[in-house]
């Protein structure tokens, strides 16, 4: 900014900061949030929520116990897999897609076709192929998580202005060099959006088979809860798994904000 | 003899509109950055318009001009300092200006048209009678037949045209223009340039205009106030005393070109400041 | 090869390659394309279509609460502080859990009946439609705001001659989103109550009727891309000098 010294501007006529203000509406609204709950929940003809002060202490004992950790590990074992294979599948297929006219031409409305269908439609049959426990699982998770990373990846590698790759032929680098120092670090933000974005819908793809699929895991902790009628260890479920997919996403972005600094963070993952 | 004439000028325009006066008295103004730091974009500005003139803001880049011009307006407050417009210090936009901004900021989704009529519709004009004038002005800037175009299928002489008769429509008494004509080609500023002139002196509009270019400002003006490197400052405030109406020959007069290479100089001052 | 030539040839080639190996697979592991067609004379003729067409209407009245909800609630979220602090926070949780695992708790909120299902697809669909409309908002240029300012607009002219229509791309995208995630919702909802058409997919891929299945799940797939299309349509209807953002990036105003 200017080297020569300058003079502090007057104060602000504000009181408060915009940042101290937006954090105390934070706190306010969540204190409003857990009194209107716990209002609700204690009413007298209302049996299928538990108040706060009943899911707080569940969740502490749940989680000391290891129950819902192990819930979470088992969930995670096989989300993992599928996360892996579709990574390697949708970064495989995208720069597929993005190398050649026809291809983009012929699959990309198939792909993105595949993209929007309700992949939930495969439960019913998918057992007689994979089982339905791990495999059917993984497979399960590898459907939901595997076009969101194709078709960011092809977008990526599509969105590398073309003025770019003319500079680069300018400059006579090879193909190698080109796909190197151009294409990929151009392209890099949408492929570890598309990473990220596959994260979120492992997760939910993960839950789907843990419920519908095969009951297990932290599905099994939710579907007893709901069949037994214990109201408190449903809420306490929903709230881990929130708190879960919560936590995932943080990690990645954390990753993503390592990876890629100049990239302000402002979206959301589905 | 010239001197009488801008005497008339401005009496004629001072008879029916004595708001149109723009006192600034020692503003200035900090930006607050990212990293908690704060730019100090204008020291302790001080000038006054009087009604009728056409008054030039010039300076080097980030001078703070289009700062100055927001403040005046009423778009954004300053740190210290005031602006009056008619005696009464300026709190906020006022129906008696109107802005030309330098991005020019038509909005895609409306035509041509409903963009000349924007300001007129915010303040509740009837439709037939919104449209009489956007159409009016439309004719005068010589694009009627791009009436329903969106700005997208103009070029860009084109939509500052469009913007200038967007300000028009509201029939501001005072006229803020920040480089209107700073993205265009030399041809169509001068035609620009031209109109602009015409247009002022029909409507006797009171003018704070803001340019990079130093032809552009001595052509339009009767003042030019040039400014330094910001902290933006006003480094000298130099009268016009070009006969008017002035035509393109106007100049290559030897007066045109001291005038210019003055404002020359004193900028050429800046440029090596920093 | 033009672009049409090109995906006739591909797409006829995936054909002929489905019918192969629905062919050679034989029906109890994939229904082949002539059997999917036959599948679906035999889904019209069962009487089912009744149960396609209670299936949407739920899913046109659980997607339409959604727009009516999620459209406001996005314009306060990306206009206001306050909208944000109190109720973007909660939309941006329930965003990145899954709405899934709710679904047991709302079987005790909601019953077994309509309702679940309504709640379920305007749940599904309302927080893209939300989250869509506050990135729109947000991403406004500021100049058009400050341009609007200069005119004296006032905030109610704000909102409707400006941010409105400058949010309107991003809007539709979370429209269309919000239609495939509200397709959705209906299936998952019909699957874990067994009913409507969900409890029909149960029965036939329990006694492996492939043909009616695949010819049930094709339906519901242009279902969803029938309803993106339409609002794409409408969109460029309503404001030609749009474009229409797909894919990834208009979700998430990237
Ligand atoms: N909203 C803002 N926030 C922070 N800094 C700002 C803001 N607006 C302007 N500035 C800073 O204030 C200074 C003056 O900006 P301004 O736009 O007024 O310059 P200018 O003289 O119009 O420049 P140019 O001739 O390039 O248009 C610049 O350093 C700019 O970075
Ligand atoms: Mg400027």
């Amino acid at each position: 900014m200017s080297t020569i010294p300058v003079p502090a501007p007057p104060r602000p006529k504000t009181l408060l900061s915009r940042r101290v203000r937006f954090g105390l509406l934070r706190v306010g609204s969540l204190v409003a949030f857990l009194g209107l709950w716990q209002w609700y929940a204690t009413q007298p003809d209302q049996y299928a929520v538990a108040s706060p002060t009943e899911v707080g202490p569940d969740l502490w004992n749940g989680i000391t116990d290891g129950t819902l950790p192990n819930a979470m590990l088992g969930t995670m074992s096989f989300m993992v897999v599928g996360l892996l294979i579709a990574a390697v599948l949708g970064i495989g297929l995208g720069l597929l897609v993005a190398a050649s006219d026809v291809a983009d031409n012929t699959l990309t409305p198939l792909i993105n076709s595949a993209y929007a269908a309700p992949i939930t439609l495969l439960i019913p049959i998918i057992g007689v192929y994979t089982g339905i426990d791990f495999w059917g699982k993984v497979f399960l998770v590898v459907a939901f998580s595997v076009f969101v990373i194709l078709v960011n990846t092809e977008s990526g590698i599509r969105s590398v202005p073309a003025e770019m790759i003319e500079t680069a032929a300018a400059f006579c680098l090879t193909r190698r060099q080109l796909v190197r120092h151009v294409v990929v670090p151009a392209a890099m933000p949408y492929l570890l959006t598309g990473l990220r974005l596959g994260v979120g819908r492992a997760f939910r793809g993960a839950i789907v088979a843990d419920l519908l699929l095969a009951v297990d895991n932290l599905g099994e902790v939710l579907v007893t809860a709901g069949s037994t009628f214990n109201v408190t260890r449903l809420l306490t479920g929903v709230l881990f798994t929130t708190l879960v997919g919560y936590l995932l996403m943080s990690i990645v972005e954390a990753a993503e904000q390592r990876i890629l600094p100049w990239r302000t963070r402002a979206d959301f993952g589905s | 003899m010239t001197a009488d004439l801008q005497h008339v000028r401005r009496a004629a325009a001072t008879g029916n509109e004595m708001s149109g006066r723009i006192e600034v008295h020692g503003v200035s103004k900090w930006f607050a950055t990212k990293g908690g730091e704060h730019v100090h974009a204008l020291d302790s500005i001080g000038f006054t318009v009087e009604p009728g003139e056409f008054v030039s803001i010039i300076g080097p880049s980030g001078c703070g001009k289009s700062t100055l011009l927001r403040i005046v307006h009423g778009l954004v407050g300053a740190e210290a300092g005031e602006v009056l417009v008619g005696g009464k210090p300026v709190t906020g936009p006022s129906p008696s200006g109107a802005m030309v901004f330098q991005s020019v900021n038509l909005y895609p989704w409306r035509t041509t048209r409903r963009n000349v009529e924007f300001g007129l519709e915010m303040r509740g004009v009837g439709r037939d009678e919104r449209r009489a004038t956007a159409d009016r002005l439309l004719e005068m800037i010589g694009l009627q037949s791009f009436a329903d175009a969106y700005p997208s299928q103009l070029s860009g002489g084109m939509q500052q045209r469009v913007g200038l008769a967007r300000a028009l429509a509201v029939d501001p008494t005072l006229l803020y223009m920040d480089e209107p004509f700073g993205a265009l080609d030399a041809q169509t500023k001068v035609v620009l340039q031209g109109e602009l002139a015409l247009i002022v002196e029909q409507f006797k509009k009171t003018v704070l205009f803001v340019t990079h270019d130093m032809e552009e400002a001595v052509f339009l003006s009767d003042r030019v106030l040039v400014m330094s490197n910001r902290p933006g400052q006003i480094l000298e405030d130099i009268t016009v005393d070009l006969p008017r109406p002035r035509a393109d020959d106007v100049r290559r007069s030897p007066e045109f070109v001291r005038l210019k290479d003055h404002v020359w100089e004193l900028l050429r001052g800046e440029q090596h400041a920093e | 090869m033009s672009r049409t030539q090109q995906r006739i040839v591909v797409w006829g080639g995936l054909l002929v390659a489905w019918q192969i190996f629905g062919m050679i697979a034989g029906p109890f592991y994939f229904a082949s394309v002539t059997e999917t067609g036959s599948g679906l004379v035999q889904f019209i003729s069962n009487g089912h279509l009744t149960q396609l067409a209670e299936s949407l209407r739920q899913l046109l009245v659980g997607y339409g609460l959604s727009v009516l909800v999620g459209v406001p609630a996005g314009i306060i979220i990306g206009a206001s502080l306050i909208g944000e602090a109190t109720l973007g926070v909660y939309v941006r949780a329930l965003f990145v859990t899954s709405l899934e695992a709710m679904l047991p708790f709302f079987i005790l909120l909601f019953g077994a009946g309509l309702q679940l299902r309504v709640v379920v697809v305007f749940l599904f669909s309302v927080l893209y439609i939300t989250i869509n409309t506050a990135a729109g908002v947000r991403n406004i240029d500021a100049r058009y705001i400050e341009t609007a300012r200069s005119f004296g607009a006032s905030r109610l002219q704000l909102a409707r001659h400006v941010i409105v229509h400058g949010a309107l791309p991003y809007i539709a995208a979370g429209l269309r989103l919000g239609w495939g995630f509200a397709v959705k919702g209906m299936v998952i909802a019909e699957l874990w109550v067994t009913t409507g058409l969900g409890g029909l997919l149960r029965d036939l891929g329990g006694t492996r009727q492939l043909d009616q299945y695949f010819a049930i799940t094709l339906l519901i797939v242009a279902v969803g891309a029938i309803g993106s299309w339409a609002i794409e349509r409408v969109q460029l209807l309503v404001a030609p000098w749009s474009e229409v953002q797909r894919g990834v990036r208009g979700f998430k105003g990237e």
